[in-house]
């Protein structure tokens, strides 16, 4: 057990831009003092960075830097700050648990599982996937299907390869993004299927995903059967005004279907309704961000907002 | 293997639940076993996707094998879950009928559960139904209260039956298929993979829906299977929102009800919905299945069908027959234990209370093997404390999380892969990895990581499930784990 007046869950672009902008607040406010022992930021993996890291599109901070970053590049703009700032890092340590007495238990390789007391927290922690397996369609069970998140982190991390003729269901940007990089990778995206009648995520993301790259895009329609025993075989796709079926051979298949913000490490009764004012919510974990610079100037502002609600009751004690 | 040296006391086809416990019960009693897997780990068919429930026992006449078995398998089963280190769930269940057929069944089954002696059995009336269970239908009017159902996962018994007869000293060999069996100097010859030939005196046959093919390579069945699809719905209940009991429904139209079950990990499967299949087809779910248990669900516990769906899957079946009367029904476990007279033993068809019944299943059928060998009276060793590898579990370097969902350490699933685990869902099987709502959309990555790591299996070549499930596709591609 140890504790830390501010506490931060996740090392993404929010919880780095929370953990920096309440360092600068910090030491606004009570110039000299140790930031180390004010700031700790918990993240499940070994590095700082978050989803960033396997983005390796351009895109990222047109506003805020007014330049167009990949997401590694805008990553980077805050891993070194980062990690020069004294913050106190823990890597590989997952948040298992927030408890109503302020209180946070968490679990990784330096702390083992240990209770870690905080004044304030601020919940960084992104989003997870919704699977195409929530949507329970018909049909077996076979390999070959992934989250476009997985399938990325697979591609651009473990430089792996995930398919030959790949169906990518889900046309925001998470999904047209995916298309444009099998496409570039040499692969075949012999769909991408959405069921709205309009193709849904940025102007620009279509623009240059799906339109440079003429890939063929399946409007009003879903996904209703998989076939193929060991490895997917194909899909059936249904429209869903006119009815009419069709089915398409691939070797994989890619959902994209929505993000959920990771709220689980909260009890039941908070992760929907009013949350105590000791706990602030910032970027896709509050709510799923459209570009990353909104989820930068959030994080920013729920740090600085902390580092001073700390402030005002610790350093007038102190003094 | 030509040698007379290698002839087994008994080799045991098919390692799902029951093959497991049946050669956890031979080793025991020093038999010198070999366990033919046709798939790469134990527990792939019928013992992955079940409903789960260890019967009470009033739903057979009294007197029957059937009851006995589960009976006494109910009573026991805290003690073995206990030595086999495997978590169970003793929940009670509640039979809930909505009408007057359904009341009469619901009456039926608690005299008979009074005449086979299941203990703690009451009536419950509508109100007495609703303080017990507020979630479920206002509609319902006559509930049976059984104390003793439970859950067990049923894989995860099998694994631990297989691991104990694994330090009794029971051999096993993966990617193993019989395919062709025949009696040669009193022994018999089993050719695995149209290759090798296993000598043994005694043959089991546990080879699920496929125990009817198996028994017709050695002579003709006495008994075949039809296949049935059972669908199953798996469900993240909202807080407050999930039945606190096994609930098993009396339907006022024909077939059966559903059953909801609220499983260890904090899930609540429903099940089943039913069709005719093949027995050589991958289960796959149906449209029409889905909806019908949404429907069903939606009418017997409303607030859980509007909860979180995880998943749908399907699970193969068997139904048992006489192929002289394939229309009438079979009744009983009798029939479906079936002997040559020279030594192979087949279980064929057998279904529910199968789980309940595993151990007892195993023990009976390993009694009649050691008549057949002349060794009625070998001693039967105790269970064996199960490894814990306590080196991953407990070795700080691994208290990192790989699985969000379930919180599930590296460390817990690097066990899994010393335990045997060699695919991703042989992981999922033995960790709970991947189960969650994200359905190993973060983990899967990782977990295969450490697989290739651990298997040596550089080429990239990890599967999900079996034979040509690869979860990467270019089977030369790299992967650099990060």
């Amino acid at each position: 057990m140890f504790d830390s007046p501010l506490l931060i869950v996740g090392g993404g672009a929010a919880g780095m831009a929370a953990a920096l902008s309440a360092r600068k607040r910090f030491s606004e406010l009570a110039p000299g003092t140790d930031v180390g022992n004010l700031v700790t930021l918990l993240e499940r993996e070994s590095v700082p960075g978050g989803v960033l890291k396997q983005c390796i599109h351009r895109g990222f901070g047109l506003t805020r830097f007014s330049s167009n970053l990949t997401g590694i590049e805008y990553m980077h703009r805050f891993t070194g700050p980062f990690k020069r700032s004294g913050v106190r890092f823990l890597p590989d340590t997952t948040a298992l648990e927030v408890c109503p007495d302020r209180t946070l238990l968490a679990v990784g390789p330096k702390t083992g599982r240990c209770r870690i007391s905080f004044e304030h927290l601020i919940l960084a922690s992104g989003c997870y996937e919704r699977p195409f397996q929530s949507l329970t369609a018909a049909g077996t069970r076979p390999a070959g299907i992934y989250t476009a998140g997985e399938a990325q982190y697979l591609i651009n991390c473990c430089h792996a390869e995930i398919g030959e003729r790949a169906v990518i269901l889900g046309s925001g940007d998470m999904g047209q993004i995916l298309a444009r990089r099998m496409v570039l990778k040499g692969k075949g995206v012999v769909a991408l299927i959405e069921q709205e009648s309009v193709c849904g995520g940025l102007s620009k993301n279509r623009r240059d995903c799906l339109d440079k790259y003429q890939i063929p895009v399946i409007l009003s329609s879903t996904i209703v059967c998989v076939h193929g025993e060991g490895r997917i075989t194909g899909v059936t796709v249904r429209n869903i005004i006119t009815g009419e079926e069709r089915l398409i051979f691939c070797d994989t298949l890619v959902s994209a279907v929505g993000l959920i913000p990771e709220k689980r490490i909260l009890p039941e009764c908070w992760q929907d309704g009013d949350l105590p004012d000791w706990i602030s919510l910032c970027g896709n974990c509050h709510h799923v961000h459209k570009i990353v610079d909104s989820v930068t100037l959030q994080a920013e502002e729920a740090g600085g907002l902390a580092a001073e609600k700390i402030a005002s009751c610790h350093f007038s004690e102190m003094t | 293997m030509n040698s007379r040296s290698s002839v087994f006391d008994t080799v045991v086809i098919g390692g799902g639940l029951l093959g497991c416990f049946c050669a956890l019960n031979l080793v025991r009693r020093s038999a010198g076993t070999l366990l033919l897997e046709k798939r790469e780990d134990v527990c792939t068919g019928m013992s992955r996707a079940n409903t789960a429930v260890i019967y009470p026992g009033y739903d057979n006449h009294p007197g029957s094998l059937k009851t006995n078995l589960t009976r006494k398998a109910n009573r026991d089963l805290d003690k073995l879950c206990r030595k086999l280190g495997v978590p169970f769930l003793r929940c009670g269940s509640i039979l809930v009928s909505c009408g007057p057929k359904g009341d009469r069944m619901v009456e039926k089954k608690y005299r008979q559960g009074m005449e086979n002696g299941v203990p703690g059995l009451e009536l419950l009336s509508a109100r007495e139904i609703r303080r017990m269970e507020p979630g479920l239908t206002p509609q319902a009017t006559t509930g049976l209260y059984a104390p003793s159902t439970a859950t067990v996962h049923p894989w995860e018994l099998g694994i631990a039956a297989w691991e104990a007869a694994g330090e009794l000293g029971l051999k096993t060999q993966f990617c193993s298929e019989v395919t062709a069996i025949w009696k040669q100097e009193g022994f018999f010859c089993l050719e695995v993979n149209k290759r090798q030939i296993v000598r043994s005196r005694t043959v089991v046959n546990c080879a699920g829906i496929l125990a009817d093919r198996v028994q017709e390579l050695y002579s003709r069945p006495l008994i075949r299977i039809r296949a049935e699809l059972a669908e199953y719905m798996l469900y993240e209940p909202a807080p407050g929102r999930a039945p606190q009991h096994i609930i098993f429904s009396e339907t006022e139209e024909n077939g059966k009800g559903i059953t909801l079950v609220p499983a260890i990990n904090g899930k609540v499967l429903a099940g089943t919905a039913n069709r005719p299949a093949r027995a050589d087809s991958p289960p796959a779910t149906s449209a029409a299945g889905c909806e019908r248990l949404t429907e069903a669900c939606r009418k017997l516990f409303p607030g859980l069908a509007d909860g979180r769906r995880i998943r749908n899957f399907a699970g193969l079946r068997p139904n048992p027959y006489r192929p002289d009367s394939p229309q009438t029904r079979l009744c009983g476990l009798e029939p479906l234990i079936t002997e040559t007279g020279d030594g192979l033993i087949s279980l064929i068809g057998i279904k529910t209370p199968g789980l309940t019944c595993a151990n007892e299943l195993g023990r009976l059928v390993s009694g009649r093997i050691l008549g057949l060998l002349g060794r009625n009276s070998a001693e039967q060793k105790e269970i064996p404390r199960r490894r814990t590898y306590e080196e991953y579990l407990k070795a700080p370097e691994h208290q990192k999380i790989i699985c969000r969902c379930g919180n599930i350490t590296e460390g817990e699933i690097l066990a899994a892969i010393q335990r045997g685990a060699v695919t991703l869902d042989g992981v999922k099987r033995r960790t709970g990895s991947g189960m969650g709502l994200c359905q190993g959309s973060y983990c899967s990555a990782r977990i295969a990581g450490l697989l290739m790591e651990q298997l040596s299996a550089t080429d990239g070549r990890v599967m999900k499930d079996g034979r040509d499930s690869c979860y990467l596709y270019h089977e030369n591609g790299g992967y650099s784990h990060v």
